[in-house]
Order: C-alpha cells, then sequence, then structure tokens
C-alpha cells in the first residue's frame, strides 16, 4: 500500500470506530442482580453493566426509579413484588442454590457442625432479615431448632451475601451463613461446612425485564434468554448452581 | 346396654372433639415448623422405600400389596404436611432421594429399613406432640404418630420373631435429621 495512502485509511478507521461506540453503549443494557451472581453474570453477557447488591435492596431501586433493564433475585419474593406493582415482567425461575456455613481456611472456631454453634460465643456473620440469605437461613435455623443460636452467639448482620463471605474470608468472622456458590468464589481463602439437605429451604433464582419509560426491553429479554438458553445454564452449573428443568 | 351407652357417649365426645380441631387448621408457630418440614421429608423417603419395594422381586404378593398401601399412605402423608410449608414446600430440586441398592436386594433388610423409617418417623412424632406450641399442629402430629405406630407393627409382623419390639420413644429433630439426610443426595455442586 502506498505510503500516503495509510494515514487517512488510519484516520477513516478512527473516525468509524468513534462514530460506531455510542452505538455499541446503546445496545448494553443495566443488569440489576443479586450479588451471588456477581461471579456468575458477567461470564454469560461481558458487555452488559451490572448493578449487583441485596436483591431487597435492588427491588427498592426500581420501585424509586432506578435505571435497570433486568432484576435478577435470588428469592421469588422480590421479583414477585416487582411483577404485581407492574413494574417487570412475569419472572422466571433460572437457577437454584442451597445454603451452607461458611468459616475462614484452619476453621479458628473448631466449627465441625452447625450444632457446634449451640454452645455460643462466637462470632458469625448473618445476612438481614430482609435480604434472601438472611432470609434463608432463618427459615434453615428454625427448621433445625436452632433459632437460638441468634441470640447466642455475637452475630454480624450483613445486607448482602458478599458482605458475608468478605467477612469470613478475612476471618473477622469464625462462621457465615452463604450459598455454596459463594464458597466457591472464595475458596481458597474459606472452607464450607454443608447443611443438613432435609432442613434446605428452597432457594429459587428469578429475573424479569424491567418496565419503565426508556428501558430496552427487547435487549434485556435477550439476556435473559441468553441467561436460560444452553451456554447460560453451562456457565450457573459449573458456577456450582443447579438448574430448575426446562 | 350401659357399655353401648358409655361408648355411644364417648364416640360422640370424639366426634365433637375432631370437629372442633379441624375448624382451626394446624399453623406451625416458630420451631414447630421443625417437626412439619422433618416430617414431610421422612414421609418422602419411606415413600420412594416402599414404592421400590412395592416392585421388588424378593417380596410375595402379599407383602408387595401392603406395600403399595402403605407407599399411597407416605404419599397422602408427605403431601398433608407439604402443603403446610406453602411456598416452603419440599421439592426434590434440592435433593434426591436414595435407597441403596443392596437394601433392596434382600427381602429382610427391606423389611427392616421400612421398620426402622417407621421407628424415626414415630419417634420425631411423639417428639413434636409433646413439644409443640400450636394444638392443632399437635393434633396433626398425633395422627401421623398413630399412622406410624400402626405401620410399624404391620412391618415387625412381616419380620417375625426376629423384630425389634422396643417401644417408639421421643427422638430429638437434630438425631432424626441426621438419619434420614443419609438418605438424601445432593443435587447441587
Amino acid at each position: 500500500m502506498a505510503k500516503g495512502l495509510r494515514r487517512p485509511l488510519v484516520l477513516l478507521a478512527a473516525a468509524l470506530t468513534l462514530l460506531l461506540a455510542p452505538a455499541a453503549a446503546a445496545q448494553a443494557i443495566t443488569v440489576y442482580a443479586a450479588a451471588s451472581l456477581r461471579e456468575a453474570f458477567p461470564q454469560i453477557a461481558p458487555e452488559q453493566s451490572f448493578n449487583f447488591a441485596g436483591s431487597d435492596q435492588l427491588q427498592l431501586q426500581i420501585e424509586r426509579g432506578a435505571p435497570a433493564d433486568v432484576f435478577a433475585s435470588a428469592a421469588p419474593k422480590q421479583a414477585q413484588v416487582l411483577f404485581r406493582e407492574g413494574l417487570c415482567s412475569r419472572p422466571v425461575t433460572f437457577a437454584t442454590n442451597v445454603v451452607v456455613l461458611l468459616v475462614p481456611n484452619g476453621n479458628p472456631g473448631n466449627i465441625h457442625s452447625v450444632y457446634n454453634l449451640r454452645h455460643g460465643s462466637r462470632r458469625l456473620a448473618v445476612g438481614t432479615p430482609t435480604v434472601p440469605i438472611g432470609e434463608y437461613t432463618r427459615q434453615l435455623l428454625a427448621r433445625m431448632r436452632l433459632s437460638s443460636i441468634l441470640t447466642t452467639n455475637t452475630v454480624s448482620l450483613e445486607p448482602n451475601v458478599s458482605g458475608i463471605t468478605s467477612k469470613v474470608a478475612l476471618g473477622a468472622v469464625e462462621g457465615g451463613f452463604a450459598y455454596l456458590t459463594d464458597g466457591r468464589i472464595v475458596a481458597d481463602r474459606t472452607e464450607v461446612i454443608r447443611l443438613p439437605l432435609w432442613a434446605q429451604p428452597p432457594v429459587r433464582y428469578q429475573a424479569c425485564v424491567v418496565h419503565r419509560p426508556g428501558a430496552d426491553e427487547a435487549n434485556a429479554q435477550r439476556f435473559i434468554a441468553a441467561v436460560t438458553g444452553k451456554r447460560g445454564r453451562a456457565i450457573l452449573r459449573q458456577g456450582g448452581f443447579g438448574l430448575p428443568p426446562r | 346396654m350401659s357399655r353401648n351407652f358409655t361408648l355411644a357417649i364417648l364416640a360422640f365426645a370424639l366426634t365433637c372433639g375432631v370437629a372442633q380441631a379441624s375448624q382451626f387448621p394446624p399453623s406451625p408457630q416458630g420451631e414447630d415448623i421443625a417437626f412439619v418440614q422433618l416430617g414431610a421429608v421422612g414421609e418422602l423417603v419411606a415413600h420412594d422405600l416402599y414404592g421400590a419395594a412395592a416392585a421388588s422381586r424378593q417380596l410375595g404378593p402379599r407383602e408387595k400389596g401392603l406395600f403399595r398401601r402403605l407407599a399411597k399412605q407416605k404419599h397422602a402423608a408427605w403431601s398433608r404436611l407439604n402443603a403446610l410449608l406453602g411456598e416452603e414446600a419440599t421439592t426434590e430440586g434440592v435433593f434426591a432421594v436414595r435407597i441403596p441398592a443392596s437394601v433392596l436386594r434382600s427381602r429382610g433388610a427391606t423389611i427392616a429399613l421400612a421398620a426402622r423409617f417407621e421407628r424415626l418417623l414415630g419417634g420425631l412424632y411423639l417428639g413434636g406432640v409433646e413439644s409443640a406450641v400450636d394444638p392443632p399442629t399437635r393434633l396433626l402430629l398425633g395422627r401421623q404418630l398413630a399412622a406410624s405406630s400402626r405401620n410399624l407393627t404391620l412391618l415387625r409382623a412381616l419380620r417375625g420373631p426376629g423384630a425389634n419390639l422396643r417401644p417408639i420413644r421421643p427422638l430429638s429433630v437434630e438425631y432424626v435429621g441426621i438419619q434420614i439426610d443419609h438418605y438424601l443426595e445432593v443435587l447441587h455442586g
């Protein structure tokens, strides 16, 4: 190629990139998702922008008009409330999970079973009662007749599951109730103690398209299709999530 | 005549008591839910064993018929208890029931495990009757206890002289939960 032509071509390419960039950005949607999906969702759709937090907080933000296109909650309750309020489409279940007890590496609290917590005087991280992980934890403990461990131990209440895993991974607490998938994310710094299967509450993740002026509902629908599609399910399974039948 | 009269009075009182109790459906309070949840899972596990036993080649036709009836009863009990759990009802999406194949290859082992499940469930319900807070829930657990005792008598008769004749005693949720969990399989991770 002639040397004189190279410079105009480079300029043209740069101009095209600048022109096309806003179009691509316009296609990116905003996904409000439960904190426990923080590893899986960016793998399914890295081009989208995400806001990960406790499902109850995200529900409140959407009710107040936050610019979300998709809402994915860790429990049916939050998505169903938005659906009943006419703020999102009918929710679909796309994953399941189980609750486990995480302890820091080396298990400094010497906790080998959830029943050890009956003795009290340990530091625990537990979700607030309104966040799904907090609600599931309380349900599970009531089913095992162990609700009292929330008063006999020193409990740190966390607004979402990331707070619980961080505290356990840093060794700030001797144990924390989180999802099995969170245990995998911090597997190098924590150990997982499985909780009885019979007492597990059904942990179901649901997603819906948010209805609001200016929402990109078509792309939001495409994102949910990607999550429930073959590749999305494979990524969720790889992350330790359970999958509902298709 | 006076014996018949007494029986009639007793039957009337019982009918009134049951009618009154049925006006107040069970509404488990606080940790009462433990007995309902574990009872539901236990009934489901027993149902799977009885269903498999009803199709086993190790058992005779009369024994299979008994297990078929028991499986039907267990399914009804599971549905009854599960209904109380509402949206948090037990589903096999979280776990799968796994009855060891070796148990089903032997008549004695099948009947022994069936009797063990009934003893565990009976012990759980007895513990529930003793400590549940909600009276209609206690009544429901009491009925489940009666059903488990009846089943245990039938299974002991099947086992013959080698049967364990110890009476049902109250068992803790922790103990029964650990025993039942052996027959559940994780579907995650």
